[in-house]
């Protein structure tokens, strides 16, 4: 009868601690990895769709990551003719290499937007496409058009949206932000 | 060399039988054996891969399956056998989820979170033939087919960049029915005329078909799936306890 009594007992707590060994939340967190390089230029260069020998281009450098000191903008005036139209291509690279390939890899989560000063004749639209469900623009390629002579200041943001891109600028952060100045003579 | 073997396994056989018709019977036609079993289940295959870039794998982990078995038998040593069965195994890589994504998405820090388990209830039968050994032991075989319903879990990942936190991206828990089955062997100990323990190993099979069904996707990156159709299989290694209800 004890015998019996043990081995039944036995077997129901063996069953008991089976079951409830598996029962339990699981959660990981990935977190920041240090040491990615910092964007240091970004580079506008322009062809004038009506004559391909018009090809103005300009650099914004900023070595400082902290951005402390301020950038480097004797080579960030872009030179347009007035009542023409660019096409112009975004270069961006960090200390070391150039990462455009990188960002047209990320193409489903990354935007470039233009903030064009008032007074300046000029608009900027992105001609490129992403693969998300609905494409969205990129702004690697863009198309600028001129207008009557003017100058002015054009923002170029970079702007990161993870899974929260929708075509506009304000989700996400701000990977790059550089101001050139735009001269349409 | 062959000869040997099957000359080996007749003796076998024949000693086997030879002890099966010394001891007292432990089966008789008409008895009901009632179990509740229990123990640990290994799943193998895609089912337990954990690489994020490959949407075969399944996250799976170890688990444990708990049950209720019942089995009639017909005959001396054949019989037929039902079991329902609750199998759960945990969710392995979890932190691979996060890693992939932190990377698919280049943020600061990704945070990944399961959603429900992955479970199959089983409801299956068939044949049983139980091989007594002595009168205190038998080696009793199984082989079950029928009904799984299968549970896979789901995750929620939320993405943490630039000090901002996005809403989650979400694969919702989803389940499938299908056919399934489960065959082994159990080493069953009479330990009085009305109970027995069984130490069973089963080899477990079905291959559901889930439709994931996948939320707040708003960018075509990282691991996405919209279906998955692997085969949920392993070894059960489990301890029955059964209660004998005799046929008068």
């Amino acid at each position: 009868m004890k015998k019996r009594n043990i081995i039944i007992l036995t077997s129901v707590f063996t069953l008991l601690i089976c079951w409830s060994a598996c029962n339990k939340k699981e959660q990981a967190v990935a977190p920041p990895l240090p040491g990615n390089e910092p964007l240091t230029t970004l580079v506008l260069k322009a062809t004038n769709a009506n004559d391909a020998t018009d090809t103005p281009s300009a650099s914004w450098i900023q070595l400082d990551p902290t951005g402390t000191n301020p950038p480097d903008t004797s080579h960030a005036t872009l030179h347009l003719k007035s009542g023409a139209s660019y096409n112009v291509v975004v270069q961006l690279l960090d200390s070391l290499n150039d990462i455009t390939p990188e960002i047209k890899e990320r193409e489903n989560y990354h935007l470039f937007c233009f903030d064009v000063a008032p007074g300046l004749n000029l608009t900027c639209k992105q001609t490129d496409l992403d693969t998300n469900p609905k494409p969205l623009p990129i702004g690697l390629t863009d198309l600028f058009t001129t207008g009557a002579v003017s100058s002015g200041s054009l923002e170029v943001t970079l702007h990161h949206q993870p899974n929260v891109k929708d075509g506009t600028c304000p989700p996400g952060s701000i990977d790059i932000d550089a101001t050139y100045t735009v001269k349409i003579q | 060399m062959k000869k040997l073997i099957i000359a080996v396994l007749f003796a076998i056989s024949g000693i086997l039988d030879a002890k099966g018709q010394d001891a007292k019977p432990i089966n008789k036609p008409g008895n009901l054996m009632i179990g509740i079993t229990g123990g640990l289940s290994s799943p193998s295959g895609n089912f337990i891969k954990t690489d994020y870039a490959d949407n075969t794998s399944g996250f799976a982990g170890s688990g444990s399956n708990i049950g209720v078995t019942a089995t009639w038998f017909i005959k001396k040593n054949f019989g037929i056998s039902a079991l329902v069965s609750y199998q759960q195994y945990s969710f392995k890589g979890i932190q691979n989820m996060a890693d992939g994504f932190h990377e698919s998405f280049d943020v600061d820090s990704a945070s990944a979170t399961v959603k429900g388990n992955n479970h199959t209830i089983n409801i299956l039968v068939g044949p049983y033939y139980s091989l007594p050994i002595g009168n205190k032991f038998s080696i009793d075989f199984r082989g079950l087919v029928g009904l799984a319903n299968s549970s896979l879990a789901g995750w929620d990942v939320v993405l943490t960049d630039a000090g901002i936190t996005h809403p989650p991206l979400t694969q919702n828990v989803s389940s499938a029915a299908t056919f399934g089955m489960q065959f082994g062997v159990g080493f069953r100990y009479k330990v009085t005329d009305r109970w027995a323990v069984l130490l069973n190993g089963d080899y477990f099979y079905s291959k559901p078909d889930f439709t994931i069904v996948n939320v707040d996707r708003n960018a075509n990156a990282g691991r996405e799936i919209y279906s998955y159709n692997q085969p949920i299989a392993g070894i059960n290694a489990n301890l029955t306890l059964a209660y004998i209800l005799k046929h008068k």
